[in-house]
């Protein structure tokens, strides 16, 4: 009996290991036929429409495979670039434009280190590309904060910035998760999920204190 | 047949690593009851510990660290399984070191019975990160609770995450890099031995109970906050103490005791610079007055300046005084340079109008200071004032550059 435990969980893990090599998307775009003869705006619509799909995916997540299927870091880097244009500050105290985008970056890239560390099934690149995309509804939230800040501040408003950042925040973790969640193994989903937090954590706190 | 097979089985359990292929090889129906009771409890042991994706024999975190030191040997450095062995660690594993971290019982080494089998990194590492951020996040939000009763210009600074980083992470590698170096160097005998690994965990883990600490010092109440940095520094730092008491105590007497005192200074010298720097700001830190350069400036400049101020009187003499404006670029030599000769001790450094300085300057200086009652009044002749010393001669060489030049 304990030899068929165990053959049968071998089996298992063979199969994961097959299943997964048909995932990747190169395969995919091998399949269509060669893009040279399309004309330009063809192929720049379907790159543009791929990365509305994923801006729509973060801020609905319902199916939580799309995202990671096909990678690309376009969009993380319209919204790091979107993010540090409107967090700068010329006064000083506030974070410049470099000090967010290497926040940016380099946090990305660190909570993706650490899941890979503690043994996730993921490429590396994918992850921060889920990182990044799913900073969209932060980066929606200080659109809002921004068009606040207009008026003259008072304590109300200030509620109102602080209720759409919690929001926002909230919206980002959940969606990394859903996204990410599944990668590692039970009972390190955790030590997983609470880098992610932090990142998210730190992007709203910079939102929330930009206030000029 | 049945003699081969239990000779397998035992194999199997001594050799870990081609227990799959002994196992496999046993697929056969055995006959005898025995062996097959062997095998059981075999199987228990090994498989039902591996978590599912492990393909490797690194992430066998429950074995017995004979097993760790082989793996240790067998990846290299470069490779990224090396370190995976430092994040080899599960929710459960970490909430009790951090747990443990905070409760210092006597007679408890936190190191052998937390840390012992496999140290890990990942907490120390998140640990830090996380009181980076939570000390700049609060110490902000301290400064903001301070400046809201007196006045409503609040800026957040963005750059205490850098000083709160460089403070922490310089903390947690330093001082157990110092540790590690002082423990190699007096080569104590007794039977533990701790790596510098296990030393940077403890020390990762002692600074988790200061992340609730500085959430908590946000509250602007002096006592409270003093007395967060007391219990802080007594937990932790006693959890230090426990654990590092071992190795040091069968050196000299003074060398233990030394170290052991400089383990917790450190620690609470780290409490008390977070409280004073981030979070304590002293109420009466108005004044910010710009502070007189003068005392610091080298006697040549000063000379020169002195030139510039005599210039400019004599451009007003010629300017028969009818412009009363003077831009605060030179109105800044001219005070600079008059305090140097030490005329203006009445004149408020404020005060920088041209019209008043000049008339106030020579009623002030006429008693004390005749070379410079020379200077300022625009109607005397520069002869006379070649009179008064060496030092004055050069300025009227100076000045008779200056009206040439003008």
């Amino acid at each position: 009996m304990a030899d068929v435990d165990f053959h049968s969980k071998q089996d298992d893990s063979d199969l994961s290991l097959e299943g997964e090599i048909t995932v990747p998307g190169v395969a995919k775009s091998d399949d269509e036929l060669s893009t040279l003869d399309e004309p330009v705006k063809d192929t720049v619509m379907r790159d543009l429409r791929a990365i509305g799909t994923k801006f729509f995916h973060v801020l609905y997540p319902k199916t939580s495979k799309t995202l990671l299927k096909e990678w690309d870091l376009w969009g993380p880097l319209i919204l790091c670039v979107y993010m540090a244009m409107m967090l700068q500050g010329n006064t000083s105290g506030q974070p410049e434009f470099a000090e967010v985008f290497v926040i940016y970056w380099i946090g990305a890239v660190i909570v993706t280190l650490n899941t890979k560390l503690l043994g996730g099934n993921i490429s590396f690149f994918q992850s921060v590309c889920v990182l990044g995309y799913c900073v969209c509804p932060l980066a929606v939230a200080l659109s809002v904060c921004r068009i606040i800040l207009i008026a003259n501040q008072t304590t109300a408003l200030f509620v109102v910035r602080f209720l759409f950042v919690i929001a926002g925040f909230a919206w980002s973790t959940f969606a990394s998760t859903a996204f990410l969640g599944d990668v590692q193994a039970r009972n390190r989903k955790v030590l997983s999920v609470y880098p992610i937090f932090l990142f998210y954590f730190i992007i709203s706190w910079l939102i929330i204190s930009h206030t000029h | 047949m049945a003699s081969n097979a239990s000779l397998d089985v035992e194999l199997g359990l001594n050799d870990p690593g081609k227990n799959k292929d002994e196992l496999q090889f046993h697929d056969f129906p055995l006959e005898d009851e025995d062996v097959e009771f062997e095998v059981k409890n075999s199987h228990i042991h090994k498989f039902s510990d591996f978590p599912p994706t492990a393909e490797s024999d690194e992430d066998d975190s429950t074995d017995k660290s004979e097993l760790l030191k082989e793996d240790k040997k067998t990846s290299s450095f470069w490779t990224f399984e090396y370190y995976q062995q430092y994040f080899d660690v599960d929710s459960k594993q970490v909430l009790h070191r951090i747990a443990g971290s905070m409760m210092p019982l006597p007679g408890r080494n936190y190191l052998v019975s937390h840390i012992r089998p496999n140290p890990d990194l990942y907490g120390p590492f998140w640990i830090c990160m996380t009181l980076v951020f939570t000390i700049a996040i609060a110490g902000n939000l301290a400064n903001y609770l301070q400046s809201a009763s007196t006045q409503y210009e609040w800026k957040y600074d963005f750059h205490k995450v850098s000083y709160a980083a460089t403070a922490i992470f310089s903390y947690w590698w330093l001082i157990p890099l110092a540790l590690y170096g002082l423990l190699w160097w007096r080569g104590t005998q007794s039977s533990l031995h701790y790596s510098f690994l296990e030393i940077i965990c403890v020390y990762g883990y002692s600074l988790a109970i200061y992340v609730p600490i500085s959430i908590l010092w946000t509250i602007q109440v002096s006592w409270l906050q003093w007395l967060l940095v007391t219990i802080g520094a007594l937990l932790s730092g006693s959890v230090l103490l426990i654990t590092f008491w071992p190795v040091v105590k069968e050196d000299a007497k003074q060398v233990a005791i030394t170290v052991m005192a400089l383990i917790f200074i450190f620690n609470a010298a780290l409490a008390v610079g977070f409280v004073l720097y981030f979070f304590h700001v002293p109420s009466t830190s108005a004044s910010s007055t710009i502070a007189p350069t003068t005392p610091n400036v080298s006697l040549p400049v000063l000379q020169h300046l002195h030139s510039r101020l005599d210039m400019q009187a004599n451009t007003n003499n010629i300017a028969q005084d009818k412009s009363p404006t003077v831009n605060p670029a030179n109105s800044q030599p001219f005070a600079l340079g008059t305090q140097g000769t030490k005329v203006s001790n009445d004149v408020p450094m404020g005060n920088l109008k041209p019209a008043p300085m000049n008339s106030k300057l020579s009623v002030d200086s006429k008693g004390t200071n005749h070379a410079v009652t020379n200077e300022i009044k625009p109607n005397e002749k520069r002869p006379q004032t070649t009179q008064h010393g060496d030092t004055m001669k050069g300025n009227a060489k100076n000045v008779d550059n200056g009206i040439k030049k003008s």
